[in-house]
């Protein structure tokens, strides 16, 4: 029989776990249906065990063995979900954003750092018609959408009233964390494109609501330069009130991010990458935040800050946005 | 370990994570130092693995222990690099990449899923000097190694073995059948490069540009030729035995991540590229899965423009070539 330290430590780490006045090699033999001296010969590392008591001691303890085990140094354990693990549908998508803001929010310190090829998802939400739309699209790309039951877009789909109650406390929570954006003007070209898309996919978003658009995208855009013009979050027609949550926008024009982001909560960084168009996976992986918050240093160092100063690259970036918009809305007319 | 099936399973799933031409025993006996007899023992499971042995099976093949226990915890394990070392940034690139072709061509089936955000970058390869823009903008815009500071660039100035290992992992590249969904966006970062590197200055002469928006343009047209004939080969070079299929949809509906989902033999690996030059992968099954029916959910919304679809694909390049002749316009060439 093999003397094993990693055995040992994995028995050290549940000991750890339980109350003292709980008897080890009693929760041992008892979970594994083993004799108190089997459960001994384990602890000690005197027999090495199976994968199945592995998986058993994992369950009950709620031990994260990957992570026991650290893998190799260029290995990450990222946590997200998907809809093959979990039935992970676009309402639990919408609850896990909330979620994950709502942690960030918590903490005294925080601060998000976002380096994006699209606007923030969650400006959408701040005017009715553009989340209504915005969620009308992203429903189609999460797999419990039924294709059966595709329709024409409505301002008031049914599901309407959830997603917005939803956006609202999305918006509420995101505007008390200070974040920092890194995106350049391609960042509407997304919405542009997918409001293009249903229009010219046989009506399926009516000329008339193109045009209703791509006005309140231009109000949008708006609101983002009198936010960045402050230096501060509020949501759209409300007069600033504090406490106010710091907004920094740099113009990435070289460069079009990947709509990944770094927050930090405390002391603690997380990493979040995004993938399969809406989803993020996450990370704590201290190598792994370390790199990514030394490349967001790297890019708001080559961007332009354009919130706060920067008065004339500033005038110059929404008016280049907003000239797109217009021609693009033009060109459907 | 008492009941042999589960480890004998684990084998299993290892032997499945190899290139064919690899034995699992030799492997096996290499990764945790023993004889060749031992490993056999180990894979019949006549003889228990210790906690050790599993630890360092997980870590030289990725494998997530807890997937294969199945145990449920939306975890998902990533492997790859977090950046660069700068001596020798391109030869680390272009080897890491050649090995990750090499790999999957050594599968009677692959296949490679490609969802880019900018032209991938393998099709660089077969053009010098665009080649070489490439690494240079690598290398000073995005890992900002500080040999770049003051560096202007020159198409004359050519590294013959980044030209040679260029080759060889575009003429790798060009023998796995792939799969590539293209928006009309996919050509603006290039062009954004060209245009921020004109507007500070960083073209050693006006004939560099050109010679960078030559290649562009005659690297657009050879693609155009590959989506016609529906197989990659060489600029300059008719398609032969070794051709992948290829094939290109098109779709302004989502924009790239640059994600790669690779099926290798019954496995699928998924990349995600991060920190804008890096990329991770995931051997989690579910997680590939998830990949694959996002894949086939942009298909699903794409229109193909390879093979089929002439005047759908003439459209889509007409665009790609018109927006380099309107920036090459604006660039004053």
């Amino acid at each position: 029989m093999e003397s094993s330290d990693t055995q040992l430590r994995f028995f050290q780490h549940i000991k750890s776990m339980l109350p003292p006045h709980i008897s080890f090699v009693d929760e041992i033999a008892n979970l594994l249906n083993i004799s108190n001296d089997s459960a001994y010969r384990r602890i000690r590392a005197d027999k090495p065990i199976s994968f199945e008591e592995l998986q058993k001691l994992c369950v009950h303890y709620k031990i994260s063995l990957d992570q026991f085990l650290n893998l190799q140094n260029d290995a990450f354990i990222f946590f997200g979900k998907i809809y093959r693990d979990t039935g992970f549908g676009f309402e639990d998508w919408l609850g896990e954003v909330l979620k994950q803001y709502t942690i960030i929010s918590s903490f005294e310190k925080k601060n998000i750092y976002f380096l994006l090829k699209d606007l923030p998802f969650n400006l959408h939400f701040l005017i009715p018609e553009l989340t209504a739309f915005k969620c009308f699209a992203w429903m189609k790309f999460f797999s419990d959408y039924d294709p059966a039951k595709e329709t024409k877009f409505s301002f008031n789909y049914p599901g309407f009233e959830k997603h917005n109650a939803i956006g609202q406390k999305i918006v509420d929570v995101y505007n008390t964390i200070p974040t920092t954006e890194l995106w350049n003007t391609e960042a509407i070209n997304t919405t542009v494109r997918q409001i293009e898309y249903y229009y010219e996919s046989g009506n399926i978003v009516s000329k008339e609501q193109a045009v209703v658009l791509f006005d309140k995208l231009i109000e949008l855009v708006n609101h983002i330069e009198k936010e960045a013009e402050l230096g501060f979050k509020f949501k759209m027609g409300t007069l600033p009130q504090k406490p106010l949550a710091a907004y920094r926008l740099f113009n990435n024009e070289m460069r079009l991010g990947d709509n990944s982001l770094l927050a930090e909560m405390g002391d603690i960084k997380v990493a979040f990458v995004n993938h399969s168009y809406m989803h993020f996976i996450g990370t704590r992986d201290e190598a792994f935040t370390k790199a990514m918050f030394r490349n967001m240093n790297y890019q708001t160092n080559k961007g332009t800050l354009i919130s706060t100063s920067g008065e004339r690259e500033r005038v110059k970036f929404f008016n280049q946005m907003r000239e797109e918009i217009r021609q693009r809305k033009a060109a459907l007319l | 370990m008492d009941q042999p099936s589960a480890q004998v399973l684990f084998f299993q799933q290892i032997k499945a994570l190899l290139p064919p031409q690899l034995s699992v025993v030799d492997e096996i006996a290499r990764v945790l130092d023993i004889s060749t007899d031992s490993a056999y023992r180990r894979i019949r499971g006549e003889k228990p693995i210790s906690f050790e042995d599993t630890c360092k099976l997980c870590a030289s093949y990725n494998i997530s222990i807890e997937n294969f226990l199945q145990i449920q915890n939306n975890n998902f394990v990533f492997t790859g690099n977090l950046g660069y070392s700068s001596p020798d940034f391109v030869e680390q690139y272009l080897t890491n990449m050649a090995q990750q072709f090499e790999f999957m061509r050594s599968f009677d089936h692959k296949h490679i899923y490609f969802l880019p955000n900018d032209i991938p970058p393998f099709a660089y390869f077969q053009l010098p000097e665009l080649s070489a823009f490439t690494f240079f903008y690598y290398k000073k815009s995005l890992l900002h190694l500080n040999e770049m500071r003051d560096l202007k660039f020159s198409a004359g100035n050519l590294n013959e073995t980044h030209v040679r290992l260029g080759k060889k992992v575009q003429e790798s590249f060009n023998s796995i059948p792939s799969t590539e969904i293209w928006s009309i966006d996919t050509i603006n970062s290039i062009l954004r490069h060209i245009s921020f590197y004109r507007d500070t200055l960083v073209f050693e002469c006006k004939d560099d540009m050109h010679c960078i928006y030559s290649q562009l343009e005659e690297l657009v047209g050879h693609i155009e030729k590959q989506a016609e004939l529906g197989c990659k080969f060489s600029i300059g070079k008719a398609p032969d035995k070794n051709s992948g299929s290829y094939r290109m949809f098109h779709n302004d509906l989502i924009t790239g991540d640059n994600c790669v989902l690779a099926e290798v033999g019954d496995n699928k690996i998924t990349y995600i590229n991060h920190n804008l030059i890096n990329f991770m992968y995931t051997r989690n099954k579910n997680f590939n899965e998830h990949t694959f029916d996002t894949f086939q959910n942009a298909i699903h919304k794409s229109t193909q423009i390879s093979e089929t679809g002439e005047k759908a694909r003439a459209k889509f390049f007409n665009r790609l070539k018109a927006k380099i002749k309107a920036h090459k316009d604006t660039n004053g060439l």
